[in-house]
């Protein structure tokens, strides 16, 4: 408009786009030096099979589980971070939280076939990798062992691998029939008194000092709880919901089931022997006041062992039903 | 509109553009540049066999780099001037539309249609865009009557009876950003209601809202809202002269001839309304709308013709920086891009906060 | 030019102004004079459009305030406030081409030489390219002032039918700005501008003011010619202090007040 506004103007974008395009070449070159090869190939040469080129990719701690207990855990190229047993997933590459996925990567390493759990997203990245037409293989989450065993043999069929996976179904019927056998010959009652009434359990996904993380009816939890012969204490609500110290109280569970990094949190136990976290976490607040804080009866699971509906899950609810009902 | 031509902005011009190839190069990817230039521009350019490595490289430019790109731009054009339309507006350069709320209420919007509008009778392409600013402006108006408010206790003499305009220098910085934590905390804590009543999985993504990214790209709302954004650019740059003088005080431009109602109540709505429709696409992506007006206005000084324009290319280029840096720098996963700019921008905030302390 | 008749003006409880009615003239320097809180400001604001009337009446050349577009009234008035601040770092030379979008069409042709006169009468050629708000409390009243003198289109020298409303406008500038300024309105207003203002200085009112109009409380005390209006008994029950007039050899006549 007015040469008089622009001139000092354009005098000092002059001075100041200099230090402008020189962070941007900086970023430039920073950038490229990690933009290519992140993604290392995983040689996947299983007794000189001729399938040795699979390049897998897991989403889903039970699709993972799933992978490894039929031999692929050399194929798997990337994992998310939902995926934590066995221990040799911690030296995968992860391509993050399963609900914020992101395209490009996952095409950049080339998979031959994804895993994925079909809670994960966003729908725009699933829609992309679609496109890209990349094999899919998409899991509801189960939660109980018809849909568990679908799922193996879905993968099975879909990895060459079916031979491993009617023995992997093999096994977890083996260890469900464990599993009914244990609940038949110990009847799940209370005490003497209620002979047909199984005891309350209530799940705490997480403890605080003086609230939890109570897990209802339509979660993995409550599968479990049931699939061992326990009873939920919550019925009136489904998901998790966050409860107070008196609620817990009026809830009074006989069994309080709990997690490893629950209670890490919350512990404040002089060593680190079973009995000692126990009595720490039964002296919390939140908890005391329950019957099964009195009795001293909380478990503390696996996060992914107890809730993420895999392979391990007969031995886990046998496990379980074993703490319920000694 | 010549401005934009003017040689102050050419260095502006090369650095986005500088940007725009980074940000098309740089991915998981390696990028082919040459050989997917021919094969873009000529159909019978087909080598045998890296004709479907070409194929490959030309759908991840298509459908995934090239979007990405142009909602990268678009959310870092409206974060950059509308962030600098709201410091003039509210006469404060520490108004930016996340610190004061304003992008909390349109995060509420979403989830709020998320979790209930579903089961609601409209349910279109647009209803989340839309959501999303009607949260917006209920932090805005929260805002705008408590800005109001704030003269009525400091100065009556010019509040009950006027029709709006004020000659006091309206909320300070302490009152301001006090407003802002106020609402902030109130749209947070509808949300932890939502998320509380709600057990939808889409909603997990919290991160999403609060940290922001540019996954989804390819949106069915991506295109409306990319529209909007540039007549909202259109509209503040029209009337840039306005805002300078609305910067000044509303008694000021009212004196100058600008109606002052219209003009302010307009910018105010577009402006919240293009925020909202922002955070729908990419979720809350902080302190870009704080920091780059305040480089637009150490190149340029304070006259909003320069800075409206200069804060959105400013704006667009750091988006897309940071996101090349979100997409990278973990890989194979990806940073949600909140965290850089964040990370980049609050020490600048900080910064702020320290020299308006010493003024 | 302006009529204000019974306005009454009450925020809250608060009765502000009370039945106030005044008539400006064309071309003359008006005073509103009052002590603090008397409702000078109040009343300035009812003439700016700022604040409308709730009761009574403000006509504009025999229209109402509110019934004229902003950019319209702009056009025929302009208008220096209390208060100036800004969180921007506007130079003073894009503060006074702010003015540029109220001048008329006729009127903005000169818009340069506008602001190069005004700036030269109000002596901020070297303060242009400065920025405002490092400039002190005087240096900015004056870029104000220059302002509103641009947005009066001073180069085309026509003052007929426009206003320039001022609210202490020389309260920090020192003593020779002041007096230049009161100079050049005194000149303006010969040619045909009318001014209003609020001024604390009464033997300024006194040496260059037409009319004053007296406030206090909210009440117009007295008002008309402004050197038979500031007699010692009104500025006795203004301020409560007493006052004397004092012959200077050169002839001019000046008030003094004092205990």
């Amino acid at each position: 408009m007015k040469n008089n506004i622009l001139q000092p103007a354009f005098m000092k974008t002059i001075e100041s786009s200099a230090s402008l395009l020189l962070t941007v070449v900086f970023i430039f070159f920073s950038v490229s030096s990690f933009g290519e090869s992140k993604v290392k190939h995983f040689p996947c040469a299983i007794n000189g099979n001729s399938d040795s080129k699979q390049r897998l990719i897991s989403v889903g701690g039970a699709n993972t589980e799933i992978l490894y207990a039929l031999g692929l855990g050399e194929c798997i190229a990337a994992i998310d971070t939902s995926s934590t047993y066995p221990q040799q997933t911690k030296q995968k590459p992860k391509v993050g939280y399963m609900r914020a996925l992101s395209a490009e990567p996952i095409l950049a390493i080339k998979p031959t076939l994804i895993v994925i759990d079909e809670g994960a997203g966003p729908p725009e990245t699933i829609l992309q990798l679609n496109r890209f037409q990349i094999p899919m293989l998409s899991l509801a989450a189960t939660r109980d062992f018809v849909g568990l065993h679908a799922a193996i043999n879905a993968i099975g069929e879909q990895t060459n691998r079916l031979e491993q996976a009617t023995q992997l179904n093999q096994k977890i019927i083996q260890d469900v029939s464990l599993l009914n056998r244990y609940l038949e010959k110990n009847p799940s009652g209370k005490d003497d008194s209620s002979p047909n009434q199984p005891p309350r359990i209530a799940f705490l996904m997480n403890l605080e000092a003086r609230e939890a993380l109570l897990a209802g009816i339509h979660t993995a939890a409550n599968s479990m709880i049931q699939l061992a012969g326990g009873e939920n204490a919550v019925n009136h609500f489904s998901g998790y919901k966050t409860v107070t110290a008196e609620a817990l109280a009026k809830l009074n569970p006989d069994i309080i089931i709990t997690t490893h990094r629950a209670v890490e949190s919350v512990n404040t136990a002089p060593s680190n022997t079973h009995k000692d976290i126990v009595r720490s976490i039964a002296a919390l607040p939140a908890l005391k006041l329950t019957q099964a804080a009195r009795d001293q009866r909380i478990y503390i699971f696996d996060t992914q062992y107890l809730l993420g509906f895999g392979p391990r899950s007969a031995e886990a609810a046998l496990a379980l039903a074993k703490m319920i009902q000694p | 509109m010549r401005l934009l031509l003017s040689p102050a902005f050419f260095s502006l011009y090369i650095a986005l553009a500088i940007a725009v190839i980074a940000s098309t190069i740089f991915g998981a990817i390696p990028l082919k540049l040459d050989d997917l230039f021919f094969s873009l521009f000529s159909d019978n350019f087909s080598n045998a066999a890296a004709s479907s490595e070409l194929d490959i490289q030309k759908l991840v430019l298509l459908e995934l780099r090239i979007p990405r790109l142009l909602l990268g731009m678009t959310v870092g054009i409206a974060l950059g001037i509308s962030g600098a339309c709201f410091q003039a507006l509210f006469k404060n350069p520490l108004a930016d539309p996340g610190i004061v709320g304003v992008s909390a209420g349109a995060a509420t919007g979403a989830i709020a249609y998320i979790v209930l509008g579903s089961k609601w009778l409209f349910n279109t392409n647009l209803s989340l865009p839309i959501t999303a600013m009607l949260g917006a402006l209920m932090a805005t108006a929260l805002l705008f009557m408590l800005s109001q408010r704030r003269i009525f206790f400091w100065r009556t003499a010019s509040n009950n009876a006027s029709n709006g305009f004020s000659s006091s220098p309206t909320m300070n910085t302490a009152t301001l950003l006090l407003a802002g934590i106020a609402i902030n905390a109130l749209f947070n804590s509808i949300n932890g209601a939502l998320i509380f009543f709600s057990d939808e999985q889409q909603l997990r993504e919290l991160t999403f809202w609060s940290l922001g990214s540019l996954t989804r790209a390819s949106n069915q709302f991506t295109l409306p809202v990319l529209l909007f954004i540039l007549f909202t650019t259109a509209i503040n740059l029209r009337y840039a002269k306005a805002i300078n003088a609305l910067s000044l005080g509303d008694n000021h431009a009212y004196f100058l001839g600008h109606n002052v109602q219209r003009v302010k109540g307009g910018l105010l709505v577009l402006n919240t309304c293009a925020i909202g429709s922002v955070v729908a696409l990419s979720g809350i992506i902080g302190f870009v709308g704080l920091v780059m007006p305040h480089i637009a206005r150490m190149l340029f000084g304070a006259n909003n013709q320069w800075v409206l324009p200069a804060s959105g290319l400013l704006g667009a280029i750091a988006l897309l920086l940071a996101d090349i840096m979100a997409r990278t720098i973990v890989l194979p996963a990806e940073m949600p891009i909140g965290v850089i700019t964040g990370l980049i921008g609050s020490p600048f905030f900080i910064w702020l906060l320290i020299k308006s302390e010493q003024r | 030019m302006i009529n204000i008749s019974n306005v009454t003006l009450s925020i809250g409880d608060k009765i502000v102004l009370e039945n106030i009615s005044w008539e400006i003239v064309p071309a003359t320097f008006n005073c509103i004079v009052g002590p603090n809180g008397a409702g000078k400001t109040t009343l300035l604001k009812l003439l700016t459009g700022e604040i409308p009337s709730a009761n009574g009446e403000v006509l504009f050349d025999n229209k109402t305030l509110t019934a004229y577009k902003a950019a319209k009234l702009a056009q025929k008035r302009a208008v220096v406030s209390q208060f100036h601040d800004t969180q921007f770092p506007f130079k003073c030379e894009e503060i006074i081409e702010m003015s540029f979008e109220a001048l008329s069409t006729a009127d903005y042709k000169n818009a340069s030489q506008h602001k190069h006169i005004a700036s030269e009468k109000m002596r901020i050629g070297s303060l242009l390219p400065r920025r405002f708000d490092r400039l002190s409390g005087g240096e900015q009243q004056r870029v104000m002032c220059a302002r509103a003198l641009t947005q009066l289109g001073i180069a085309n020298h026509a003052y007929q039918g426009k206003l320039l409303l001022l609210d202490e406008p020389t309260s920090s500038m020192d003593i020779q700005h002041q007096l230049a300024f009161f100079t050049l309105l005194k000149e303006l207003c010969s040619k045909g501008l009318t001014v209003v203002t609020v001024l604390h200085d009464l033997d300024h009112v006194y040496q260059y003011a037409d009319q004053v109009i007296l406030l206090m409380n909210g009440k117009k005390i007295d008002a008309g010619n402004a050197k038979k209006t500031l007699r010692q008994e009104n500025i006795k029950k203004l301020y409560g202090i007493n006052s004397s007039f004092v012959s200077l050899a050169s002839g001019n006549e000046h008030l003094l007040v004092h205990n």
